[in-house]
C-alpha cells in the first residue's frame, strides 16, 4: 500500500526503505533491531526425560450430551522439547490446557471402565486427580490465552501481579501473611530481567501496554522454574520487540530443559520454535508434522481438516 | 507511604466527600420545595457536632454499622453480595439471647461465649446461602434476600412460641429472659457509649489485615478482581465463596451485640432493626475499605443521632434518611466517573514517566 516505509525505534528513525526493497522478515528485523528466529538455523535440545504425558484424554462438550470437546487426545513432551499445537481456534486447544491444568474434569466413560480412563502424567507422577494448585506447585506454568481475562489483575499493582498464584512457592509468604517488601523487591527483579517497561512496580497493570503486560506474565510464569510450560499465544497482540524478547526467553528456558506446549495462531512462530507440530481439528489431534519440512500452506490444509494423517 | 498511593487515597476520599456534598445540595433543594429553610436545617444538624452527648451517641450508633459494613465488604471484595446480613444478625440475636441467658459463667468468659455463639449462629445461617451457591449455583443476592424474610419470620415466630417472657412491670414489652449481668458488655461512658465500639474497631483492623496483608486476602481480592485469572492460578472459587460467605455471616452475627449485650440485655422483636441493611450503604460509601467504612459509619451515626434536633425546629427527621439514601446513590455514580478519570490519569502518568526515563538514558548515552 505505502510508497515509502520509515522505521522508527524508540523515538529515532533507524531506516527508510520502500516495499520493493524489503520483505516482511527484513522489515520486522529493522523494527526489532535484532534478528528474528529463523526456522532453518534451529537447534534441538530434546532430552530423554518425559516431562508431560497426556494419555487419551476426553473432555465433555459445553452442553450435556453434545459432542466431546476433546476426544482421545494424547501427547508427550520431553525435556527441552517444544511441541507446537496448530489449529483454528476453538478446535479443542483451550480444553486441552484446561485438562492439563485440572480446570476441567476428564471424562470417564463408565464407572469401572479403566481402559478408557485418560491420564495426565507430570514428570513421572500421575496428577490426573490433583487439583489445579497442586499441579502448578509440581511444576506446570501457564501463559493464558487472554491476558486480560485470565492473566492479570488489571487494577492491582505489578508487584502483586508478579506473584499471583505463586506466593507460597516462591517464598513470598510467612505463615498466612504476605511479605510485601520481598514481593516488591523480587517483582522489580522480574521486571528488570524480562524488560517490562514501567516506571515502577507500584503501577497498576492496566497502565502498561499489551506487550509489557505479556512480558510480565511470561516473567511470572518462568520465575517459578517450571518443568512444563503451557504457552497459549505467548506473543499475540504484542509489538515485535516484545515478541523477540519472549521468544528468546522461551528458547533459553527450553535449552535449560523446559518442556513447552506451544499453542499459537502464528504459523511462523510455530514453525520457528517447535520441534514437532501437532494439528488439532475438531477436538482431536489429526497430524504430527516436522516443522523442518512443513510449509504454512500445508499446515493450513491440515488445520481446516482438508488433510488428515492416515493414522 | 509513597506519593502514588497518597494520591490514590486523596482521589478516593475526595470523590466520597464530593458525593456527600452533592447529596446535601439535593436535600437542600428538597427542603426548599417543602418550604423549609435549608440553612437553618443544616446549621441545626451540624451545629449538634459541638454537643459531646451527640458525639458519644454518634460513636454508639456507628458501632453496629462498622461491623455490618465489614461483613458486607468482605463479600464485596470478591464480588459476592451478601445482602443477608440483616437475617444473619436476627438469627444470631435470638440464639445468643437464649443461650446467653441459660448459662452461668464468670463475666469475661460469659461475654466471650456470647460473642462466639453470635458469630457461629450468623455463620450457620449464611452457610445456607453458601451451600446454595456452591452446590446449586443459586445467585447469592436472591438467596440471601429470601433468607432474610425467612429469618425474620422464623425468629419472630420461635420467639413468640418458645422464648417470650411476660414482663411483670412493663406489660407491653415482651422480651426473652434477661441476660445475667455477667454477660453484659460494659460501657465506656455510662449509658452513652458501649464497649462494643472497641470490638467494632478491632473488626475493622482484622478486616484490613485479612484482606490486604494475608495470602487469603490476596486470593479473595484476586477472585473479585479477575475470577478468570484467580481460577487459572489455582484459586478454588467454590472454597473461596464458602469461606467468604461464612466469614461475612460470622461478622453479621456480631452486628446486633451492642444492642443485645450492651443495651437491652434481652431479645425483643425490633432489636437492632435495619442495622444489617444499613451496613450495605456504609460499605458502599466507605468503598469497602476499613478507613472509609470507619468515617462513613461515623457520618451515618452522626446523622442518625443529630436528626432528633431537626424535629425541634419542625423539620421531619426523615429528611436524614432521605439524605442517607441520596448519599449512597451519589457515591455510586460519582465513584464510577472518578475511577474512569483516575485510571486515565494513571495511564498517562505512567507513559510520561517512561518518556522521562528514556530521555535520561538518551542523555547519559
Amino acid at each position: 500500500m505505502s510508497n515509502d516505509i520509515t522505521v522508527i525505534r524508540q523515538g529515532t528513525t533507524v531506516a527508510t526503505t520502500t516495499p520493493h526493497e524489503v520483505d516482511r522478515r527484513q522489515l520486522a528485523e529493522l523494527m526489532v533491531g535484532s534478528e528474528l528466529p529463523d526456522p532453518s538455523g534451529r537447534t534441538t535440545t530434546i532430552g530423554d526425560e518425559v516431562l508431560l504425558q497426556v494419555d487419551s484424554v476426553d473432555v465433555a462438550g459445553a452442553v450435556k450430551g453434545s459432542k466431546l470437546a476433546l476426544e482421545a487426545v494424547s501427547l508427550i513432551v520431553h525435556s527441552g522439547e517444544v511441541v507446537g499445537i496448530a489449529g483454528v481456534e476453538g478446535n479443542g486447544q483451550a480444553e486441552l490446557c484446561e485438562a492439563i491444568l485440572g480446570l476441567t474434569p476428564i471424562v470417564v466413560a463408565a464407572p469401572g471402565d479403566t481402559a478408557s480412563h485418560g491420564r495426565v502424567v507430570l514428570a513421572g507422577e500421575d496428577v490426573t486427580t490433583a487439583s489445579t494448585s497442586e499441579r502448578l506447585g509440581k511444576g506446570i506454568s501457564y501463559i493464558p490465552f487472554d491476558r486480560h481475562r485470565e492473566g492479570l489483575l488489571l487494577d492491582a499493582p505489578l508487584w502483586e501481579n508478579t506473584f499471583l498464584g505463586r506466593e507460597d512457592e516462591l517464598g513470598m509468604s510467612k505463615g498466612p501473611f504476605l511479605l510485601r517488601r520481598k514481593m516488591e523487591a523480587d517483582s522489580r527483579a522480574v521486571i528488570e530481567r524480562f524488560g517490562v517497561r514501567t516506571p515502577s512496580e507500584q503501577v497498576p497493570a492496566f497502565a502498561l501496554s499489551g506487550g509489557n503486560q505479556q512480558k510480565l506474565i511470561v516473567g511470572r510464569e518462568m520465575s517459578s522454574k517450571p518443568k512444563v510450560l503451557l504457552a497459549a499465544h505467548p506473543t499475540r497482540g504484542v509489538d515485535v520487540g516484545a515478541q523477540a524478547a519472549i521468544w528468546d526467553e522461551l528458547r533459553n528456558a527450553r535449552d535449560a530443559g523446559l518442556g513447552v506446549v506451544l499453542i499459537s495462531a502464528d504459523l511462523e512462530e510455530l514453525i520457528g520454535l517447535s520441534d514437532r507440530i501437532l494439528v488439532m481439528f475438531d477436538g482431536r489431534i489429526t497430524a504430527s508434522l516436522d516443522p523442518d519440512t512443513v510449509t504454512p500452506e500445508q499446515l493450513g490444509l491440515y488445520m481446516t481438516g482438508e488433510m488428515q494423517e492416515a493414522s | 507511604m509513597d506519593r502514588q498511593k497518597l494520591q490514590r487515597v486523596a482521589v478516593t476520599s475526595a470523590s466520597s466527600v464530593l458525593a456527600v456534598l452533592v447529596a446535601l445540595l439535593i436535600c437542600a433543594v428538597l427542603l426548599l420545595i417543602t418550604g423549609k429553610d435549608p440553612i437553618e436545617a443544616y446549621s441545626t444538624l451540624f451545629g449538634a457536632a459541638g454537643d459531646s452527648k451527640v458525639l458519644l451517641g454518634m460513636m454508639n450508633r456507628a458501632t453496629p454499622l462498622m461491623i455490618s459494613a465489614a461483613a458486607v465488604a468482605i463479600g464485596f471484595k470478591m464480588n459476592l453480595f451478601n445482602i443477608g446480613v440483616e437475617g444473619q444478625m436476627r438469627v444470631a440475636l435470638l440464639t445468643t439471647a437464649v443461650i446467653g441467658a441459660a448459662v452461668k459463667l464468670p463475666a469475661p468468659l460469659h461475654i466471650l461465649l456470647c460473642l462466639v455463639v453470635a458469630m457461629a449462629a450468623g455463620a450457620a445461617w449464611s452457610s445456607i446461602a453458601a451451600y446454595l451457591k456452591v452446590k446449586r449455583g443459586v445467585n447469592e443476592v436472591i438467596s440471601t434476600i429470601m433468607l432474610n424474610f425467612i429469618a425474620l419470620s422464623l425468629v419472630a415466630w420461635s420467639f413468640d412460641k418458645f422464648f417470650r417472657v411476660e414482663s411483670e412491670t412493663e406489660s407491653l414489652l415482651v422480651k426473652t429472659k434477661d441476660l445475667p449481668t455477667s454477660a453484659w458488655f460494659p460501657d465506656i461512658v455510662d449509658r452513652r457509649l458501649n464497649g462494643m465500639f472497641i470490638v467494632a474497631l478491632l473488626v475493622l483492623v482484622f478486616f484490613w489485615v485479612l484482606v490486604w496483608k494475608t495470602k487469603f486476602g490476596f486470593r479473595l481480592r484476586a477472585s473479585g478482581g479477575n475470577p478468570g485469572a484467580a481460577r487459572v492460578t489455582g484459586v478454588n472459587p467454590k472454597r473461596m465463596v464458602t469461606v467468604a460467605m461464612l466469614m461475612s455471616g460470622a461478622l453479621a452475627g456480631l452486628v446486633g451485640m451492642r444492642a443485645l449485650m450492651g443495651d437491652v440485655h434481652a431479645y425483643q422483636n425490633n432489636l437492632a432493626e435495619q442495622q444489617g441493611f444499613n451496613g450495605i450503604a456504609v460499605a458502599l460509601l466507605g468503598r469497602n475499605h476499613p478507613l472509609g467504612i470507619f468515617f462513613s459509619a461515623m457520618l451515618f451515626g452522626f446523622l442518625g443521632e443529630a436528626s432528633g434536633k431537626l424535629q425541634l425546629i419542625d423539620i421531619p427527621k426523615e429528611i436524614v434518611t432521605i439524605m442517607q439514601g441520596i448519599i449512597v446513590l451519589a457515591v455510586v455514580i460519582i465513584n464510577a466517573a472518578v475511577k474512569r478519570w483516575d485510571d486515565r490519569r494513571i495511564q498517562r502518568k505512567a507513559a510520561a514517566l517512561l518518556e522521562a526515563q528514556h530521555a535520561q538514558v538518551a542523555v547519559a548515552a
